[in-house]
């Protein structure tokens, strides 16, 4: 008896790393103490180390309880999976992915508490040509002078703000006209604010011949780029611009 | 002694079992999930890996986006998804004029990478001078830094793509769970 609990113990103890719980294992020791005391052949478990405690006690066995043998079974599959590096990696992988995408949608989500306040301003100064192309579109090259202040678009999850100002206008052949004059990236907080004379960057072509005398707005538009996560976009519209009546 | 070898050999049966119909199951609710995400943004590839550098800095090669086609009308600003007629590769840009008609429902866009010095139209198929509704695959409303670089990787290098799949393969036919 004693020896069988002694042997038990001191393998279960000093047994390699992935066997560490096999002593709690109520079902595979109760059964090898029961074999123990029939006292067959018992000592041969004393003398041999590690995997063979099982081995020789399974041979002990006159008949080998089919329980007996389930269980070491499933004891070993379980043990296997349980204390396998692959996995402890598994597990570790998934935990870290989780914490990852729950940070992702925190910073996210936080984007939502700011509620900014921007301002911008354009003053067309100079209509530099305005003609009709040969094909019969009009087009408009103007200088404007721009002035926007986007400090508050910036929150710790914001990588860049686009910005862009479109002329906007209807005619009688399109309901919505958007044309983009001039953009540009701000990659900081430090140059949210910012003041620009410049020519249209793209042209201002018409799709017809509809702008002489037209009356358009001029919107700024922005979009946040965020670290991770949702984008942002909205708008200021500056109404009361006017193309003049003839080409010049 | 030989029932003991049945019941020992039915367990390793019905393990093997397990393995096979956990191996479809990671595959079907991965069909399962991309499907619904189709049906729920009704856009056709609503997961879009970014694989040019012309939205630089905004997008860089290697993250993925996140599309929406909702029924908004496409304005100027946006940055869309566009298959152009008889190309495979879809190209993320952003809409920087829009010309929607009065008598007809069509929109007339014009696109162009933050990046390039150009507009798209050189880029078009020749001849054509719009995009119209039918290019446009969704509209981008999120992003993900970084999480597509493994599928760059693997289509610049189809060898490691097969090396990976079959070690994913191998390694749930042997593992033990």
């Amino acid at each position: 008896m004693d020896y069988i609990n002694k042997a038990l113990e001191g393998y279960s103890g000093g047994g390699c790393g992935c066997w560490g719980g096999g002593r709690g294992d109520g079902v595979g020791v109760t059964s090898e103490v029961e074999v123990g005391e029939e006292g067959v052949e018992g000592r041969v478990v004393v003398d041999e180390e590690d995997d063979m405690v099982s081995t020789g006690l399974e041979e002990v066995q006159n008949e080998g309880t089919i329980e007996y043998r389930v269980a070491e079974q499933w004891r070993r599959c379980n043990q296997r999976k349980m204390h396998s590096y692959g996995y402890r990696a598994n597990a570790l992988l998934t935990f870290a992915l989780t914490i990852l995408a729950v940070m992702c949608a925190m910073a996210s989500l936080s984007d939502n508490l700011n509620s900014p306040s921007p301002t911008a301003h354009v003053q067309v100064t100079h209509i530099n040509w305005f003609q009709k192309q040969p094909n019969g579109h009009d087009e408009v090259s103007v200088t404007m002078n721009i002035s926007a202040d986007l400090q508050s678009l910036f929150t710790w999850n914001t990588k860049q703000v686009f910005v862009f100002l479109a002329a906007e206008y209807e005619t009688h052949q399109n309901s919505v006209n958007q044309i983009s004059l001039w953009d540009g990236i701000i990659p900081s907080k430090d140059h949210a604010k910012f003041w620009i004379h410049t020519s249209n960057k793209y042209r201002f072509i018409d799709q017809g011949n509809n702008l002489r005398g037209k009356e358009f707005n001029l919107t700024m538009h922005w979009h946040v780029m965020p670290k991770t996560g949702k984008m942002f976009a909205d708008k200021i519209v500056m109404p009361g611009y006017r193309l003049p009546e003839e080409y010049r | 002694m030989g029932w003991v070898k049945d019941t020992v050999k039915s367990i390793q049966l019905r393990h093997t079992l397990t393995q096979i119909i956990q191996l479809g199951l990671i595959v079907t609710s991965a069909l399962v999930i991309w499907k619904g995400l189709i049906c729920i943004t009704g856009s056709e590839s609503p997961i879009v890996v970014v694989i040019s550098g012309s939205m630089e800095p905004g997008f860089r090669r290697g993250d993925i986006l996140f599309l929406h086609m909702s029924k908004d009308p496409i304005r100027a600003g946006d940055i869309v998804v566009y298959n152009l007629d008889g190309r495979d590769i879809p190209i993320v840009h952003r809409v920087i004029q829009v010309h929607e008609r009065q008598d007809i429902d069509e929109t007339y866009i014009l696109t162009k990478g933050d990046n390039n010095p150009m507009d798209d139209r050189v880029m078009y198929n020749h001849g054509q001078k719009w995009l119209q509704q039918h290019h446009i695959m969704g509209r981008a409303v999120g992003f993900l830094p970084y999480v597509g670089y493994a599928t760059i990787i693997m289509t610049d290098n189809p060898v490691l793509k097969y090396i990976i799949i079959g070690a994913l393969g191998l390694l749930v036919l042997t593992m033990n769970d």
